[in-house]
């Protein structure tokens, strides 16, 4: 078997459409994308039944499949201690799940919630937080048939494998699964292969890109640390069928997107469409 | 208001420079409510206060009006004086991308500026909004919303007759002295003011005493805090490598006479404020 690749549009989040973004990588072989959400790019909370035909019959008439959205872990916080926050994070968590559904996107990419590293809450409450918010979330992304794919990022309630595996575990709802960044992994000092290995049964989507662990980035693979080879071993060997996102930053995204996707294929994923035999 | 900030209790000895020393409630935060905070700093001896506006700490949804009049009480019974509330940066953000975020923020300092005035607290404390450290928008498109927002706020600050005060603060879109002070010259309003924290400005590899001597005008409070060279702490003072002799010295260049305000996080802050109070005090600051 080979793993199968989508492309995220990170380095389009705030200057270019996405439809632009789709049409520009779908014309380099692509099918399947990760979408950032974002006023500039996909804004969820203003798009209206017109917009969401316009995009339905772009995706059919191009076969196109936004196989998740994204959004920036910046401004929502499940895990705040104020409640006004932790209803406007679910809120805005709603109206990407609504656009989801309508666009027949399978899935979310949401965060466990931030805090201040210097101060932070007791755990008990942090995590109470947390539970509150998800338990009202996840009812909802049940209802209108789209996933949760719940990440791993440094600053997170949840940072690593083994708690991200611990609380979709334990939530048991077949809308929440995993998705897991093997930059935020390696950037937090993970073992990003054996991460893998431990998520593999609630894993629905990775996120590749690379970094070193002493600067936090989502750089082109081979310019970090992150031994990618051995994910792919791993995920070859887990018989892994959903999605590997490329989820680089670049000024000119297109031909590092290509080449990246060449130097994935040596390891294991899928071979671009359109790339010499 | 801010006026009475500038009074320095060393302006009672001619020729003596003693900077006013305050306290920040954040150490307390999850560990005791405010009215034992408060009653913990006069024992403490440090009876200017900046608090954190975080739930159970103050926070103007979580607070009646009788509950904002029996602290406004207490802090007088206690011969305590609110000098800010801090709006912590962790959960707004005055130059986000998102407009419902930005409205969310605007709202949220509005109603900070209301309990800031119930209290008679001269000012509150910010952060000129978060960017990521990576696939951040331009500078250009952030501080266009920073400025949106700020058009709104001043005129809430003005009629309240409370002043904005901006951090710097690491994560923020103004990450530096030069750029927070360059904002605060172009935007142009006299209730906008810094509140210069120095273990942040030494984590973004800032000199604080050159960060102090470049504030200028702007500068109303400083936050004292040590942290080791390379790390982003807010530890006790003395624990760390800032040299607070020289923070002192630059003080006194400028004839501050704002409140310098211990911000510390311990695992004992009795004792972290006590030690970081005494230090303090014997290079020259008093309570």
């Amino acid at each position: 078997m080979t793993l199968p690749i989508a492309v995220n549009t990170i380095s389009d989040t705030w200057t270019v459409p996405m439809e632009e973004s789709l049409q520009r990588l779908a014309g380099h072989g692509y099918r399947h994308f990760d979408v950032m959400v974002s006023p500039a790019h996909l804004d969820t909370e203003n798009l209206t039944p017109v917009d969401f035909r316009r995009l339905r019959k772009l995706l059919k008439d191009e076969g196109l499949q936004i196989i998740s959205l994204t959004t920036q872990s910046l401004d929502h916080n499940f895990a705040s201690p104020r409640a006004e926050i932790r209803a406007m994070t679910t809120g805005f968590t709603k109206s990407m799940l609504n656009t989801a559904s309508e666009l027949e996107v399978p899935g979310i990419v949401v965060v466990s919630g931030r805090y201040n590293p210097l101060n932070a809450p007791p755990r008990a409450q942090l995590e109470g937080w947390l539970r509150e918010s998800l338990e009202a979330i996840v009812p909802f992304a049940e209802k209108v048939g789209v996933k949760l794919f719940l990440e791993n990022v440094p600053m997170g309630v949840l940072p690593t494998a083994d708690l991200l595996m611990q609380w979709v575990k334990e939530i048991n709802s077949p809308a929440l699964t995993i998705c897991y960044d093997v930059s935020n992994g390696h950037f937090i000092k993970e073992d990003v292969a054996q991460a893998v290995r431990l998520v593999a049964p609630k894993l629905d989507l990775l996120h590749l890109s690379d970094t070193t662990q002493e600067a936090w980035r989502h750089d082109p693979i081979g310019t970090g640390t992150i031994d990618h080879a051995a994910v792919a071993k791993v995920l070859l060997e887990i018989g892994f069928d959903r999605f590997s996102v490329i989820e680089i930053l670049a000024a000119n995204p297109i031909p590092v997107i290509l080449s990246n996707h060449d130097i994935l294929t040596g390891m294991g994923w899928e071979k671009r469409r359109g790339a010499a035999a | 208001m801010a006026e009475s900030n500038r009074l320095s209790q060393g302006e009672a000895e001619p020729g003596l420079y003693r900077p006013r020393l305050g306290a920040c409630t954040w150490a307390y935060l999850w560990r005791q409510g405010i009215v034992d905070t408060l009653r913990t700093f006069d024992r403490l001896g440090l009876r200017t206060i900046d608090i954190i506006t975080v739930p159970p700490h103050p926070f103007p949804s979580a607070m009646s009006a009788e509950e904002r009049s029996a602290l406004a009480r207490s802090a007088a019974e206690l011969q305590v004086s609110i000098e800010t509330l801090n709006v912590p940066s962790t959960d707004v953000n005055l130059c986000s991308v998102n407009e419902d975020t930005r409205r969310f923020t605007i709202d949220q300092l509005t109603s900070i500026i209301a309990l800031a005035s119930d209290l008679s607290a001269p000012m509150i404390t910010c952060v000129p909004g978060r960017r990521l450290n990576f696939n951040a928008p331009s500078i250009e498109q952030s501080l266009g919303w920073l400025s949106g927002c700020l058009d709104e706020l001043i005129p809430v600050a003005e009629r309240a007759g409370v002043k904005i005060l901006f951090e710097l603060h690491p994560m923020s879109c103004l990450p530096n002295t030069s750029s927070l002070c360059g904002f605060l010259d172009r935007y142009g309003s006299l209730k906008l003011g810094l509140a210069l924290d120095v273990t942040n400005a030494v984590f973004v590899g800032e000199d604080p005493v050159q960060s102090i001597l470049a504030s200028g005008p702007h500068l109303r409070q400083l936050h004292l805090s040590d942290a080791r060279t390379g790390q982003w702490a807010h530890d006790v003072v003395g624990s760390g490598d800032l040299d607070f002799g020289s923070i002192f010295d630059a003080l006194k260049t400028i004839s501050f006479r704002g409140t310098s305000i211990i911000e510390i996080t311990c695992d004992d802050p009795d004792t972290g404020f006590a030690a970081s109070r005494r230090l303090l005090s014997e290079a020259g600051w008093q309570a």
